[in-house]
């Protein structure tokens, strides 16, 4: 009798578990970092950010003067070697100087982004969470806050706060976080209605627990987006206010207000103007960029 | 224990924000003993998810009552409706939105403990975790997983995992295989069926498939445009259904043998059921019924029990 | 008599973030005029893929089909964008799972389904207009020139797979292709939906390729089914032969896994779909077999055809199998 070819012989499958096998999948973060490493422009912008926020801190180190040593006999030269940016029209040290108004914006602009962050978040997951009159009421007031003119409020802080520093934070994030609070209100009205939401409502949590800790969590992605996007708007913002003179007092540079000397200056001595400036715009493109790679990124619906 | 593990009274629920307002529930009254499988069966709009929501308290009724344990759902205090959870517990149809999305699996399966402040140390929780995975035939490695790196079988276990945290009495199961594959339904149906006995639970079983009802349920209950229209212990409305609706239901199942496949539709299911919210007088199958008569547009009929046990709304009986 | 509609080697994989998906990996079988064929398979035996690769309506650029799509002999994978579009929805119509995102919310019923008369055919308005109520009248639905003027989001699920049903059928094509039409349909609705499709079939003489995971559908319904598991087709009968006598494990634990009403446990089938995104050596099937031979580990099996007509793809259909 013919021998059955063994190739067809039974085979026993040995009890293999299926076990986890995390290797198989990226998480919703990797995933978003992998697309964003293959965004060569954003990868640019990130680097170009973070060499600005390394020379915002370093810079003014690099050089023997401070922001307000005055060298009046050594005023509005060219960018030369004692000078590497040129100085200005007291003879201050316009590389020190835009440095230290480098770190005055940036840390101005990310802190009061930060703060639109949290206020708008929480004021618009409350007003979505809890829905109803109380949403009809928050997103209401929020509007009108929205329509006032941002000139005469920001006027109006200044004189009833005096200016300074902790003035202008409070001037840009007054009305910085509305946007912020629609985008999350607008989350939160639709986590709410799925299933795990009511799944943690069924189990006995307390409101708060689902709003912070299941709602919330979820709509990060959009949260990082935003911030990425909010910074360079804060930024120009007390760009704008400062080149107003509605910002830091001399001798205390901001790139703003070195954009408002170096304005009157133009004519005859353009770097004054071009070199604060260019950090300025420099800023806020890479921001933008990154920002915008960001969202693509943290899509689950973009693929490679 | 001398009164039924669940008793819904007269419950209504009218949706008030469109005009004119949506009845989904309507005067909707039945008893659930322990140990009871009961199938709720009917097609989509009929109310059946909104009525296991509105008993999980996600719901506010309009109208009636809901005891459990004796102890009545409606105005209870905060503190013993969050007793209540501990008991009774819900698995949701959709297994990838009933987690959420940013939390592993461990997390998941430990917030039932951190509400209800059971446990105190992690090294507890984590025994109990691995306890309710090996429960539903998970392996410990998947305590790190995300949602959605599991299959649809695999969440749905999760899911059963979290109603069992709490070693509940009553689990309200909203259609948790129709989401499911073919082929994995029936270890869903074995699972819960095992878990059933082994754990002493009571399901409310809701489902359109009518065979798996059939195979998994002890009574069965039939809803229709949110009111019941039969209830019986599940032989008894299989073989001797008495509302036309049922009889319709029953006549769609579908025939495996091919020999005897049917294309013909029964007369009841022309047409379509007619919208929530439409004012309605009289029986609610009244529009679709091929033995409706005058009486039956014009007034509701009332739900009698016929046979021990078994009740119709009709005015045929 | 030459097939309407032949499948040979057809393969479509998807390139993601996390790898290459591997959602069909070599089908063939051939459609005839007038006839019903189905196709039914679980999560990520490709069924869906399959069914969007014939007309190449993916929505995404990253996605891969070769193979060859022969309709009456032309191979429509290697038409241009401006050919394929003069065979969809004339040549060839298709309807979808889920009817909401299919049609156009804000347009009326009527204006959807008259564009494709005013455009296409060059008719004037009132001839368009007869004609479609002439088609809405022909799927069932009642109070045609009332529902002409409503718009998608008032409609039930009912009407509304209706109404892509009169979309598709509104230039008499050859071939319908509906991929699971009625999985988000009532029993009820279903019930009509399906004798509505059968209907229209022997009506227009169209061959109907009905894609679903409900095997228990296809009976009375079809004249021949197809099986596919995991990217293959792993059996492909005459309906009746399949019922009554299934090759294939995997057909035979999916007829058995279906309660009987006798109230022991379900014969459930172990493990779970496998994931397309391993490319698989040996049977798909085989971490779910009961009975597997050693050749099952190596090498996937080829289709063999015991009767006529009756293939399946499982090494005990091999003669070497056989003592």
């Amino acid at each position: 009798m013919p021998e059955k070819d063994p190739l067809f012989l039974p085979y026993q499958i040995k009890e293999k578990e299926i076990h986890y096998d995390a290797s198989l999948y990226l998480s919703y973060w990797r995933s978003g970092w992998k697309k964003l490493r293959a965004n060569r422009l954003a990868m640019a912008a990130l680097f170009c950010l973070i060499g600005l926020m390394l020379m915002a801190i370093v810079g003014p180190m690099l050089t023997p003067y401070t922001y307000y040593d005055t060298h009046l006999q050594l005023k509005n030269m060219k960018p030369c070697k004692m000078f590497w940016l040129g100085s200005d029209e007291l003879g201050r040290d316009l590389f020190t100087r835009m440095w230290w108004g480098a770190r005055i914006s940036l840390s101005v602009g990310m802190v009061a982004a930060v703060l639109d962050i949290i206020v708008g978040v929480l004021y618009g997951a409350i007003s979505g969470f809890i829905g109803g009159r109380v949403d009809e009421l928050l997103m209401r007031f929020a509007d009108i806050l929205h329509s006032l003119p941002y000139l005469l409020l920001v006027i109006l802080l200044m004189v009833i706060l005096g200016p300074g520093i902790f003035t202008m934070i409070v001037c840009i994030t007054i009305t910085g976080w509305i946007n912020m609070a629609r985008l999350i209100r607008g989350q939160i009205l639709q986590l709410k209605t799925t299933d795990f939401a009511l799944a943690i409502k069924a189990l006995g949590a307390s409101r708060w627990r689902i709003l912070l800790k299941h709602l919330i969590p979820n709509t990060l992605g959009s949260i990082v987006t935003m911030l990425t996007l909010t910074i360079p708007t804060a930024i120009f913002a007390e760009a704008f206010l400062s080149f107003l003179g509605l910002g830091v007092q001399a001798p205390i540079a901001s790139l703003g207000t070195m954009a408002h000397d170096g304005l009157s200056a133009l004519r005859y001595y353009p770097w004054r103007l071009f070199f604060p400036a260019g950090c300025i715009c420099i800023t806020m493109l890479c921001f933008n960029i990154l920002g915008d790679a960001l969202r693509d990124a943290l899509d689950p619906r973009i693929h490679l | 224990m001398n009164w039924p593990l669940l008793e819904v009274k007269n419950l209504s629920l009218h949706f008030m924000d469109k005009s004119p307002f949506i009845k989904v529930l309507r005067d909707l009254s039945f008893s659930l003993e322990e140990k009871d499988i009961l199938g709720l069966v009917g097609e989509s709009g009929c109310g059946k998810s909104t009525l296991a929501k509105t008993i999980m308290q996600l719901y506010i009724p309009t109208q009636g009552d809901i005891v459990f344990e004796g102890k009545s759902l409606i105005g209870a205090s905060s503190d013993t409706l969050k007793e209540v959870r501990k008991k009774l517990q819900m698995v949701f149809q959709d297994p990838l939105s009933s987690l959420n999305p940013r939390m592993t699996i461990k997390e998941i399966l430990r917030e039932p403990f951190v509400i209800h402040k059971i446990y105190g140390n992690k090294l507890q929780e984590t025994e109990r975790i691995v306890e309710l995975l090996e429960l539903v035939g998970l392996q410990e490695s998947y305590m790190q997983a995300f949602p959605h790196e599991l299959s649809g079988g695999q969440r749905q276990r999760v899911g059963i995992a979290r109603a069992l945290a709490l070693r509940p009495k009553l689990i309200l199961c909203d259609e948790p295989i129709a989401a499911l594959d073919v082929s994995i339904q029936a270890q869903m149906v074995n699972l819960l069926r095992h878990l059933y006995e082994k754990l002493q639970l009571t399901y409310l079983f809701i489902s359109h498939d009518l065979m798996m009802v059939r195979h998994l349920c002890t009574q069965v209950a039939v809803m229709y445009l949110g009111t019941l229209v039969e209830k019986a212990p599940v032989e008894e409305l299989y073989l001797h259904p008495k509302h036309p609706y049922t009889e319709a239901l029953l006549s769609l199942i579908p025939q495996v043998e091919p020999l005897k496949g049917k294309t013909k539709i029964h007369e009841a299911v022309q047409g379509e059921s007619p919208h929530p919210s439409q004012a309605l007088q009289g029986c609610v199958f009244a529009s679709r019924c091929p033995k409706a008569t005058s009486l039956c547009r014009e007034k509701i009929p009332a739900l009698r029990e016929i046979s021990p046990k078994h009740y119709v709304r009709c005015h045929l009986y | 008599m030459t097939a309407l509609l032949e499948v040979k080697n057809l393969r479509v994989s998807f390139k993601t973030n996390s790898g290459n998906i591997y959602a069909v990996r070599g089908v063939d079988f051939s459609l005839y005029p007038n006839e019903t064929l189905a196709i039914v398979g679980e999560s990520g035996s490709g069924k869906s893929a399959l069914a969007l690769s014939l007309l190449r309506l993916f929505s995404t650029t990253s996605v891969k089909v070769e193979g060859e799509v022969l309709y009456r002999q032309q191979n429509l994978l290697t038409f241009s964008e401006k050919e394929l579009g003069n065979i969809r929805g004339q040549e060839i119509g298709m309807i979808f799972q889920d009817p909401m995102s299919f049609l156009n919310p804000t347009m009326s019923i009527g204006k959807q389904i008259m564009e494709g008369f005013y455009y296409r055919k060059k008719m004037t308005r009132l001839a368009a207009k007869e004609k479609t109520l002439e088609l809405l009248h022909k799927v069932g639905i009642p109070r045609a020139s009332y529902v002409f003027m409503q718009y998608p989001h008032e409609l039930s699920g009912g009407m509304k797979q209706r109404v892509m049903l009169a979309i598709a059928l509104a230039f008499s094509p050859k071939l319908l292709i509906a991929d699971e039409p009625t999985t988000a349909l009532d029993a009820t609705i279903q019930a009509q939906v399906l004798s509505l499709l059968k209907q229209l079939q022997q009506e227009n003489g169209m061959s109907l390729l009905f894609i679903t995971h409900d095997l228990s559908l296809v009976a009375g319904f079809c004249q021949r089914v197809v099986v596919m598991y995991a990217g293959k087709i792993v059996e492909s009968a005459p309906v009746e032969e399949l019922f009554l006598y299934p090759q294939h494990p995997y057909t035979k634990r999916l007829l058995d896994a279906r309660p009987k009403g006798d109230g022991k446990l379900l014969h459930e089938i172990p493990g779970m779909p496998p994931n397309p995104r391993q490319p698989l050596e040996g049977c798909a099937f085989l971490p779910r077999c009961h009975n597997p031979l050693q050749i099952c580990l190596e090498k996937s099996p080829p289709l063999f055809s015991s009767e006529e007509k009756h293939h399946s793809a499982c090494w005990h259909q091999d003669p070497r199998s056989f003592v």
